[in-house]
């Protein structure tokens, strides 16, 4: 466990190096360090301005919120799969992720400022995630595990629909392409001002999960058995559906909807770790923070023009759906 | 007899307008082992939902150690009560170790982890029952009979004065069989626990319960002593099956007439 955090962290630590290097404007990954560790101590500046302003404006804070947004999606997927036992669950799945974007572009539209945005990225994830819930409940009669999926399916459709309806109505020329490019998603606008204000609410809940992980693992017995254990399940629940909720809010808040990471890289992290979220949970977040990194710099590298995230995570995303709904026998128990 | 555990009065239970249990009433007592018998359906797993808190009874009361039921945290309740469920298939892939360090999950504080000690004990509940080996296997790899030594490997971290088994010998074979019950008479006799259990194969509950309970449609027919409440008339009339109960070296066995 301790080897794979540490072969993980120094991977993440040098595909931060390169990742502020490539771009447009490149930057030896040499400098890039120098000029890091500048801001630790003095150290003789033999490199333009020009390098710094684009690290510490550009490339810096959206190498943080790349990491942020893949750390904090992967994790929420591993505790949302754990406590509805499913695999195939992720805060995309679960609708969150729409009906966030719902929350966002109705806030776009009305031009309201970052807290009431934030709210309302809040409110709508929390509107869809509840929505999901109630009808993928289990009704004792066979298996929910489609049922949920296809829940979240169905509620993500209500809210991709809404969505449309709000496109249709947004201003062509001001408002339509914020709308569309930020639902795609996309790292591209993410400040350092951006990112400072919505830092807190995401360490907070990246945090609480942590605090929570082994309790999890609790829910993933199913309802009677955690509360043979002394479980208060609703309790639980609704702890881990709040702070799953708030964190992948946050990321919507920073970057749009980016679907197809969490389930991606939570399948695979509990393929190394195992179950046992007091591992899972920190693996997921540094993969997750390594994926999205990863798929961050091909976006602004493959092309001239630079790829929304959220096209090349599903090119990725959806084959490995397939792959876990074929391994985990759909259906059946 | 002995110290009073659980006493339920009454229960009713209704699931969608079908009456499910009628009136059942029982004791349950330290160091015991209780039988609960009948068909498919007479709401056997009903009566455990109920005396395990799971769901609420429609009527009647229960009290564990003097105290209402539903006056209990779940937290507390659990940690005077466990529970082996029937047998599952996870749906991820926990060790061994995991799933019986589950059984502290009453006893920690707050969001807390269990700690190395909690750890040594649960190794120690797995070496109690000869289970050591399986410490790293995967829960969802081992069998039937190991899987259920498993579970009272967590119910035995758990700590509690009784403990409920749903069909414990379900899906086992001979041996296993054999072996899970006298883990539960151990149970009784050494920790002093009160075991209840549901069992299908009235032997079991003629050799190693302490009482039997016999339900049909919801309604106890018959409570007491095995060898009193397990008879051919009770046979007959709450499975509809014609057998006898023969002695073979001092102990009772049902035999089932052939009706070919």
């Amino acid at each position: 466990m301790k080897k794979t955090v540490l072969i993980l962290s120094l991977a993440l630590a040098a595909l931060c190096v390169i990742s502020i290097s490539i771009g447009r404007y490149q930057i030896p990954p040499a400098t890039v360090i120098k000029i890091i560790a500048a801001k630790f101590a003095a150290c003789e500046r033999d490199w333009p301005e020009r390098m710094e302003t684009v690290i510490w404006s550009i490339r810096f804070p959206r190498v943080i919120a790349a990491m942020a947004v893949g750390a904090g999606l992967s994790m929420s997927a591993a505790v949302l799969q754990s406590m509805f036992q499913n695999p195939l669950v992720s805060p995309f799945i679960l609708g969150v992720s729409s009906g966030a974007g719902f929350g966002a572009a109705v806030a776009i539209l009305l031009e309201m400022n970052r807290l009431a945005l934030y709210l309302m990225v809040f409110a709508g994830g929390a509107v869809a995630v509840t929505l999901s819930c109630l009808l993928g409940k289990e009704n004792g009669r066979g298996n929910s595990k489609i049922t949920l999926v296809l829940s979240g399916v169905i509620v993500g459709g209500f809210f991709s629909s809404l969505i449309s309806a709000l496109k249709y109505m947004a201003d062509p020329y001001t408002k339509l392409p914020e709308i569309v490019f930020w639902l795609m998603g996309s790292l591209a606008y993410v400040t350092g001002e951006n990112l400072l204000w919505i830092s807190p609410i995401i360490i907070f809940p990246m945090a609480a999960l942590y605090f929570y992980s082994w309790k999890f693992n609790i829910l993933a017995l199913g309802e009677y058995e955690a509360k043979s254990l002394g479980e208060d399940t609703e309790r639980l629940k609704m702890i881990g559906i709040v702070f799953t909720t708030m964190l992948v809010s946050a990321t919507v808040a920073l970057s749009g909807v980016i679907g197809w990471v969490g389930l991606v890289v939570a399948n695979s992290a509990r393929m190394v770790t195992g179950p046992n979220l007091v591992r899972l949970v920190p693996v997921s977040a540094l993969a997750g923070a390594i994926y999205l990194l990863l798929i961050d710099d091909m976006a602004r590298s493959l092309a001239s023009v630079e790829i929304p995230l959220g096209i090349l995570t599903s090119l990725a995303g959806a084959p490995v759906f397939i792959y876990i709904l074929k391994k985990s026998g759909g259906d059946k128990q | 007899m002995h110290n009073k555990i659980m006493e339920a009065e009454d229960i009713s239970f209704s699931y969608g307008g079908r009456h499910v249990l009628k009136n059942i009433s029982l004791n349950i007592h330290a160091g015991e082992v209780l039988s609960i018998l009948g068909p498919n359906g007479a709401g056997k797993t009903t009566l455990l939902n109920c005396l395990l808190n799971f769901v609420k009874p429609v009527g009647g009361r229960i009290k564990l150690k003097g105290k209402p039921a539903e006056e209990y945290k779940r937290r507390d309740f659990c940690r005077i009560v466990s529970f082996v469920p029937q047998m599952h298939r996870p749906v991820f892939d926990y060790t061994v170790e995991e799933i019986v360090l589950m059984g502290k999950n009453p006893h920690l504080e707050g969001c807390a982890a269990p700690s190395k000690k909690d750890r040594a004990e649960a190794l120690a509940a797995l070496a109690e029952l000869n289970i050591e080996h399986l410490r790293d296997a995967r829960y969802t790899k081992i069998s039937g009979g190991e899987l259920r030594l498993a579970l009272i490997a967590r119910a035995i971290v758990q700590a509690t004065e009784m403990i409920f088994l749903d069909e414990p010998a379900a899906h086992l074979d001979l041996k296993n069989q054999i072996d899970i019950m006298g883990v539960i008479r151990d149970l009784a006799a050494v920790r002093k626990m009160a075991a209840v259990m549901v069992v299908h194969d009235p032997d079991h509950a003629l050799a190693y319960s302490d009482r039997a309970l016999l339900l049909k449609d919801g309604r106890s027919v018959a409570a007491g002593a095995p060898s009193e409440t397990i008879t051919s008339e009770n046979l007959m009339s709450v499975y509809g099956v014609d057998a006898a109960i023969i002695e073979f070296e001092g102990r009772k066995k049902v035999m089932i007439r052939n009706k070919i």
